[in-house]
Formats: C-alpha cells, sequence, structure tokens
C-alpha cells in the first residue's frame, strides 16, 4: 500500500495515514460498545484493555536475525470491584505467539466455549498494493486492532473472563502462563494430538448429535460464504484501485496539453487537478474497506472457533459411547456367564474337563457385576458432563450468534457508507470536471 | 454485441424475400427497434443552409462483391443547388474518392478524415451491426464537417457527391480518371522534396506543426488510457455482478441479516449496471469521436507537410535562380579563362563565342526561372494563407469538439456515479434498520 500510494501521490501520504488512524480508533470504540451486549457482568466493565503500540524487536545472533513483533497492553482498572483482585494498572509487552498461547489454554480449560479467534499470522485476502510482508508497518497495526479486538472479547466473555491466566497475562510483568512459553515442542505436540483426535471422533461417532451438526453445517456455510465474499472483495478492490489510478494518466495528460493551449488551458489544468484528485482519493477508500474486510475476516476465523467447539463436543460424545460400549459388553459378559447353565455347556464342559466350580463362576459373575456398576457411573458422569456441555454450548452459540449479527450488521452498514462516500467522491470530482470543461471557449 | 449481430443475422434471413429495387438489395434498416441508430431525421433547430443526414446502410450482394451502402439525403437554401432535398446512396469507396479528390485539390486545407478502412487485425465482421453503425455515423460527420467548411462545401465533386444519380455520379468519377496518376507523380515529387528541408520555414508553421504533433500525441494517449480503464472496469462490473449470488448463497444461512445481504445485492446489481451504461458508452461517444480527432490532427498534419512542400518549391526555384544571376554577374565581370568547365566542352569555339552562348542561355534560363519564382511565390503564399484561415477556423472547431467530447465523459460518469449513490442510499437504511431491530 504505502509503496504504491507514496510514489503517485506522496504529498497526500500524511493526510491518508492520520485519516486511517483515526478511523481506526473509532472503529474500535464502537466494537466495545458492541461487544458488551450482554447483561453478564464481565471483566470488560471493570477494566479497560487496549493494546496501544506495537514495536519491532530482533531475536537471535546477528546471523540468524529474526524479526518479531511486540504489542503493548495497557490497563487500567474501572473499579476494584472484581473477584479475582485487579492491579489499577498495567503495561506489558506481548508477542503474537503468547497471544496463541494463551488461546490454546483456554481452549483446554474451557472446552464448552466459543474460542474468540485470532487475527491471521500472515495477511491473506490481500489487495495487489497491500504488503504480505509480516513486518510490514500496516499489516502489523492491524493486527494491533485484531489483537486487541481479540482481548476485549475474551474480557467480556462470561466464562472466560473469569480466568486467572488471562489476568495474569493481561496485568502482571512475568509467568502468567502455567505452560513454558519457549517450550514450543510440547504445546505443538498437543495441539496436533488434539486435532488428530477431533478428525477421528467424527468418523467414530455413531449417534452424532443433530444440534451439533447443524452448528458444524453452519459454520462451514459460514466460512465459504465469507471465503468467497472477501476473495470476491480483493478482486473488486484492485480493479476498482486500478481504475482510478489509471486516471492519474488522465490528469497528466491534461496538465500537459493545458501547456500547449492558450484559451482551453486554464480549464484543462483544473481538469486534470480533479482527476489526480480522483487517483488519490482511492488509497485513503482502500485503507477503510480493508478494516471493513478484516471485521468480516474476524468472523471466517469464528468459523474455525465454531468448528473448533463442536469437535470438543464431539470427543465429549465420544467418551460418553466409550463408556456404554463398555457398559454394553460388560452387561454381555455376564449374560454369557449366567447362560453357563445350559445343557449344551455343562457337556461342553465335561467333555473337555474345564468345568468350573459354582464357587468360581459365582467369582466370576461378581466380578462382572462389579465392573458394570462402576461402568454404570463412568456412563453417567461422561453423560451428565455432556448434557452440561450441551446446555452451555447452546449459550455459547446463542451468545455468539447474537453478536455476530450485531458486528456484521454493523460492518455491513460500514461497507455500504463507504460505497455511498466513493459514489459521492465521484460524482463530486466529475462535476468539478464538468465544470471546469464549461469555462473552456 | 452478440445479441444485436443475431438480431441481423435473424432478419437477414426473414426479409431476403422482400428485398427492395433489386434481388441484390437486402434492407437492414427494416430491422426493428433499429430506430434512431438506423434512420435519422434532419434536426428542426438547424440553421445551416447545407445539412446531410446519412442513415439507413444496406447490404448489397452482387455476383462479385458485398457491400454496404449509405443512403445520404441533403436539405439545402443554397442557391447553388437547384432543388432544396436529395436523396442518394452511396459506398464506403465512393466517400474515399471525394476525400482522395478533395485532398487532391485543395492540398493546404486541413481535409476532415474519414473512418479507417476495415483492418484486417480487428477480426470483427465487416457487416456486422455496431460497426456498421459506429462507420456510419463518422460518415455522417465527415459529411457535415465538409458541409460546414467554408470552402470545401462548395466544390463541385462534393455537390455531384450529394445530388448525382448513379449514372451520373460514375461518369462524373470517370472523368477525374487521369488525377491518379498526377496525385502519384506529385507524391515522388514531394518525396524528393521530402529530404530537403526548408530554409525559411516561418516561425508561424513551425509553432502550428509543433502544436498538432503535440496535441495527436496527447490524443493518442488518451485514447490507450481509455482502453486501459475500459478493460478495467469491464472486468470490474463483471466481478460486481458475482456479489449478489454469493450473498444470496450466504443469506440462506443467516436469518437475522438476510434483508441487509439481499440489499447489498441489489445494490451491487444496479452499480453493475450503472458501470455498464458507461462501458457501453466508452465506444460511441468517447473513443470513437477521440479517435477521429487522431485521425483529423494527421489530416492537419497533411496539409501542413503539402505547405511545406509549397514553400520548397518556392524556395529551389529561387535558388536557382540565385545561381544563374551568380553566374551572370561572374561572367560579366570575371570573363574567358575563369572557366574551365566551359572550355573542355567548346574546344573549337573561340572563347568569346562561348561567353556570349552561354550568356544568352543563362539569360533564357533566368526568365523562365523568374517566372517559375514567381509562380510558386504566388502558390506559397496561397497556401500560407489557405492553411492559416483554415487553420484557425480548425482549430475553433477542436476546441468545441473536444470540449464536448470531455464533457460528454464527465456527464457519463456523473450519471454512472449517481445511480450507484443512489442504490446504495437505499441499501443503507435496510442494512441499519434490521440493527436496531436486533437491539
Amino acid at each position: 500500500m504505502q509503496s504504491s500510494s507514496s510514489n503517485i501521490v506522496s504529498n497526500n501520504w500524511e493526510e491518508v495515514d492520520s485519516k486511517e488512524i483515526k478511523n481506526l480508533v473509532t472503529e474500535t470504540n464502537g466494537k466495545k460498545e458492541n461487544i458488551l451486549i450482554g447483561k453478564e457482568d464481565v471483566l470488560l466493565h471493570h477494566l479497560d484493555i487496549s493494546i496501544v503500540e506495537a514495536e519491532k524487536r530482533i531475536n537471535g545472533p546477528l546471523t540468524l536475525k529474526e524479526y518479531y513483533s511486540v504489542y503493548l497492553i495497557e490497563t487500567k482498572a474501572i473499579d476494584k470491584n472484581w473477584r479475582e483482585g485487579l492491579s489499577p494498572t498495567g503495561s506489558v509487552w506481548r508477542r503474537y505467539s503468547e497471544f496463541e498461547l494463551l488461546r490454546f489454554q483456554l481452549e483446554n480449560k474451557y472446552p464448552e466455549a466459543i474460542i474468540p479467534p485470532l487475527p491471521e499470522k500472515k495477511a491473506s485476502f490481500t489487495r495487489q498494493s497491500q504488503s504480505s510482508d509480516n513486518i510490514d508497518p500496516v499489516f502489523v497495526d492491524r493486527r494491533r486492532v485484531g489483537l486487541e479486538n481479540f482481548l476485549l472479547r475474551v474480557a467480556a466473555h462470561p466464562i472466560l473472563c473469569h480466568d486467572q491466566v488471562l489476568l495474569k497475562f493481561l496485568q502482571s510483568d512475568r509467568e502468567w502462563s502455567d505452560l513454558d512459553v519457549n517450550a514450543d515442542g510440547g504445546k505443538y505436540v498437543q495441539q496436533a494430538e488434539f486435532k488428530l483426535k477431533s478428525i477421528s471422533t467424527a468418523l467414530r461417532l455413531k449417534k452424532p448429535d443433530d444440534h451439533m451438526e447443524e452448528i458444524r453445517h453452519y459454520s462451514s456455510e459460514l466460512q465459504s460464504s465469507l471465503g468467497n465474499l472477501l476473495r470476491l472483495r480483493v478482486r473488486l478492490a484492485d480493479r476498482l484501485f486500478a481504475i482510478h489510478k489509471l486516471h492519474a494518466n488522465y490528469g497528466r495528460v491534461f496538465s500537459e496539453w493545458s501547456a500547449l493551449e492558450k484559451t482551453m488551458g486554464d480549464g484543462l489544468q483544473k481538469a486534470g487537478h480533479y482527476m489526480d484528485c480522483y487517483a488519490a482519493a482511492i488509497d485513503a477508500h482502500m485503507e477503510e474497506e480493508d478494516i471493513v474486510a478484516d471485521q468480516l475476516k474476524e468472523y471466517l476465523f469464528f468459523g474455525n472457533a465454531l468448528q473448533g467447539l463442536s469437535s470438543r463436543h464431539q470427543m465429549a460424545q465420544l467418551e460418553v459411547e466409550k463408556a456404554e460400549s463398555h457398559l454394553n459388553l460388560q452387561q454381555y459378559n455376564k449374560s454369557r456367564s449366567l447362560g453357563q447353565d445350559g445343557y449344551l455347556t455343562k457337556l461342553w464342559g465335561k467333555w473337555t474337563g474345564t468345568t468350573e466350580t459354582p464357587d468360581d463362576r459365582q467369582a466370576k459373575i461378581e466380578t462382572i457385576e462389579r465392573n458394570i456398576d462402576e461402568a454404570q457411573v463412568l456412563v453417567q458422569t461422561a453423560s451428565t458432563q455432556l448434557s452440561q456441555f450441551s446446555k452451555q454450548a447452546v449459550n455459547e452459540v446463542e451468545r455468539f450468534h447474537q453478536h455476530k449479527n450485531a458486528n456484521l450488521q454493523e460492518s455491513l452498514a460500514n461497507y455500504v457508507i463507504l460505497q455511498m462516500k466513493l459514489s459521492k467522491m465521484g460524482l463530486q470530482t466529475w462535476k468539478h470536471v464538468k465544470e471546469a470543461l464549461e469555462d473552456l471557449p | 454485441m452478440s445479441a444485436g449481430s443475431d438480431n441481423l443475422e435473424g432478419d437477414y434471413v426473414d426479409h431476403t424475400d422482400r428485398m427492395r429495387n433489386s434481388n441484390t438489395i437486402e434492407a437492414l434498416t427494416e430491422i426493428e427497434n433499429a430506430g434512431d441508430l438506423m434512420k435519422g431525421t434532419f434536426n428542426q433547430n438547424d440553421l445551416r443552409d447545407l445539412q446531410v443526414l446519412l442513415d439507413q446502410p444496406q447490404k448489397h450482394v452482387t455476383p462479385f462483391e458485398t457491400y454496404i451502402s449509405y443512403q445520404v439525403s441533403t436539405k439545402t437554401s443554397r442557391i447553388e443547388f437547384e432543388k432544396q432535398n436529395y436523396v442518394v446512396r452511396r459506398r464506403y469507396s465512393d466517400f474515399e474518392w471525394l476525400r482522395n479528390q478533395l485532398s487532391l485539390c485543395y492540398p493546404t486545407l486541413i481535409v476532415p478524415p474519414l473512418p479507417e478502412k476495415h483492418s484486417l487485425f480487428e477480426q470483427i465482421d465487416r457487416y456486422d451491426r455496431d460497426f456498421i453503425t459506429s462507420r456510419m455515423q463518422l460518415l455522417h460527420r465527415f459529411l457535415n464537417r465538409l458541409a460546414d467548411h467554408p470552402v470545401l462545401s462548395c466544390d463541385k465533386k462534393f455537390e455531384a457527391f450529394l445530388i448525382d444519380t448513379p449514372v451520373e455520379f460514375s461518369t462524373f468519377k470517370k472523368s477525374f480518371a487521369g488525377f491518379g496518376l498526377f496525385g502519384k507523380m506529385s507524391e515522388s515529387l514531394q518525396n524528393m522534396a521530402s529530404s530537403y528541408v526548408a530554409k525559411g520555414r516561418t516561425v508561424e508553421f513551425e509553432k502550428m506543426s509543433e502544436y498538432v504533433d503535440k496535441l495527436s500525441e496527447k490524443i493518442r494517449t488518451m485514447e490507450k488510457i481509455g482502453q486501459r480503464i475500459q478493460k478495467e472496469r469491464t472486468a470490474y462490473l463483471q466481478d460486481l455482478q458475482m456479489v449478489q449470488p454469493i450473498l444470496n448463497q450466504w443469506q440462506a444461512y443467516e436469518p437475522n441479516l438476510s434483508q441487509g445481504l439481499q440489499a447489498i445485492g441489489e445494490a451491487a446489481i444496479t452499480c453493475a449496471e450503472a458501470q455498464r451504461k458507461l462501458v457501453d458508452c466508452q465506444k460511441p461517444s468517447l473513443s470513437v469521436p477521440l479517435h477521429e480527432y487522431s485521425l483529423y490532427t494527421e489530416a492537419a498534419k497533411d496539409s501542413l507537410r503539402n505547405r511545406d512542400n509549397a514553400q520548397i518549391d518556392y524556395e529551389v526555384n529561387m535558388e536557382q535562380l540565385c545561381r544563374v544571376k551568380a553566374e551572370q554577374t561572374q561572367l560579366e565581370t570575371a570573363p574567358l579563362s575563369d572557366h574551365p568547365v566551359m572550355f573542355g566542352m567548346n574546344m573549337w569555339k573561340s572563347p568569346e563565342q562561348v561567353q556570349q552562348q552561354r550568356m544568352q542561355q543563362l539569360e533564357t534560363g533566368a526568365s523562365t526561372l523568374a517566372m517559375q519564382v514567381e509562380v510558386s511565390r504566388d502558390k506559397m503564399e496561397c497556401a500560407n494563407e489557405n492553411l492559416r484561415a483554415d487553420f484557425e477556423r480548425w482549430n475553433q472547431v477542436k476546441s468545441r469538439d473536444l470540449k464536448n467530447i470531455l464533457q460528454e465523459m464527465a456527464d457519463l460518469h456523473i450519471k454512472m456515479y449517481e445511480q450507484s449513490l443512489n442504490a446504495w442510499s437505499k441499501a443503507l437504511p435496510i442494512v441499519k434498520n434490521e440493527s436496531q431491530a436486533q437491539i
């Protein structure tokens, strides 16, 4: 973005920059209100959270330089009436991988919650004029907004906001996690295991839960629709960008031409100026449109979160089914043992000389019965867990939809407003051009 | 495009049994809803004393060739014309002939350009409806530019073109058959002269030709920009049409957002339509007129070149005259042996005789040369005057025309943006209302 725009309209760059920042600020303010739709008492009511700054750092020896970005999280307690106790202020630097770790822990601890997604690690759905570089300042800043959004969503979540680790992450200077940040290997193995499990559970489940299937289906639809939409948006944006930028050529031709003409010179000069403005205005528009696209993208990633939830539900269900089949096996064993009174069995026993004594049999049946009891308890606990999970998951999904509807509505409205603004700008520009041309003899 | 040509082909079959006049003519005009494109009318408010209207193209199929003819209607109040109204049919080659004749007769006037011959590169059907329409419009403009021209409009050949019956016109054309040869000769002469650079090229024409060169470069650049934008815009509007299907698919899973999504999809379609209109109008109202001007600048360049040639002609004659004069004075002041060349050739004659003879030769040469100089100077001055006047006139027409083209461009964009703005403004409350209902 920067490189191309600064080439063409270097004088406009600063203006665009400040405008963009202003916009981001209003955007996040809007988000905060939106996130707080529920009536629950959540951390966000008691704590002001913002990521104020991003910084590039270099790690490792000179030969093996590793660049990464760190983000400064600033917190300020609004009041201290919060169970876990808040420090009045906090300011900590965290890097992206730490956010990942936090999210991973939350996911493990609260399987029944929809964990808000993190912004992407690498820019996707980028326009041609955007840099796909990980440490590109514009990208880093957009990720900063995304990470802040993640924290706000977590802090506004009725379950997640009570987490101790979260609080430490937000406020304490070190040792915020039970897991070692640097023990990446362990984390990834665990994650991989988890993924593997969730993939295979879907195949092994006997009786998939209808509601969860629906969620699964919904999330994949959401992902495909948003994916298509974002892909199309990028194409449209690229085209529109090119169209506007091509008008700068008209600007150049007009102003060169104006030098040739005596009577037409002034009007052409003006018209050329408006063409230049027309070309320059697209930069700011695209920056704003990118923000809307980021908002849509968040929901694209929410699709993953939904799928995570449904996978975890499937695992819980698998536990129940496993326990049930174990119980069934024990019961079958029991019925077989009892059935040994039969004539044929006796005959078989006599003939082979392995007749069991009644005592042996009694003992065997007792063990089986004990096993059955245990299995029944197992089934019971698994079932209650599952039903609790389901109940909470339903709440979660309900809550998700509510937020999603409000947020997406706002994003869509923003998109429409942006299109209106652009149309107005185009209309204005061409009207000016026409006026300028009317001055011609 | 395809729809139009299909229509054309369809009618082509339908009307074969209804051919008019002869069995080789098919009426392209009888296409329904061809309306204002194929059949034109004179503008009632037009007060010019000579008006020409070109319309109703027809396809002629003969065993030897297939061609299109156009109806040329003339309405005039000039006394040179016997009647007030004339209707004739002419084909492209007739136009070509007319223009060639005019540019031969008036080398230093800016003769309006004809649309270019159909190029093989474009690979479009010569009988394609769009091609014919666009060519017809350009030919119409060509004739009216001639009609508006103070000198060209009074030309006999133009008059014959407008009023002669086919037989009259073809005999009239034949009477100029020799002209072609002459034209070629003068061309070779011109080529010879082109290696010669005029010395006394006046600043005035120097400036003119510089201006025309630069203007034609600007116009060509504008054409190129227009083409690129056109290409991008076409792709953009195609993508824009994809928005609705995607939103529709999504809408099925978002009961609470469906109305808003639908509104956005509809707005996108409206915008695509608005863009489509802009794209469709681009060619007939922007790129074709602009290209005509690109050709017009070429015509201006030609006339400037012809003027230069007239000047060169004069200068060459003048130089020769000077050389003869110089020799004369030299012979008078320094006689005899200073002329070794003469010596060698006229060994047996006495030097005095040779000198006498030479003086005589020079005398007659000088007088004919002086006459030639006179003639070529007249020609040059005539050319200067003609071109000066015509260039002035052309400049005015050009400013007006280019202004119109640019304003048309602005108007088209304004229309497009008004429609887009409307569409989005309509969608906004629908998208927003829902969010209020939600909260």
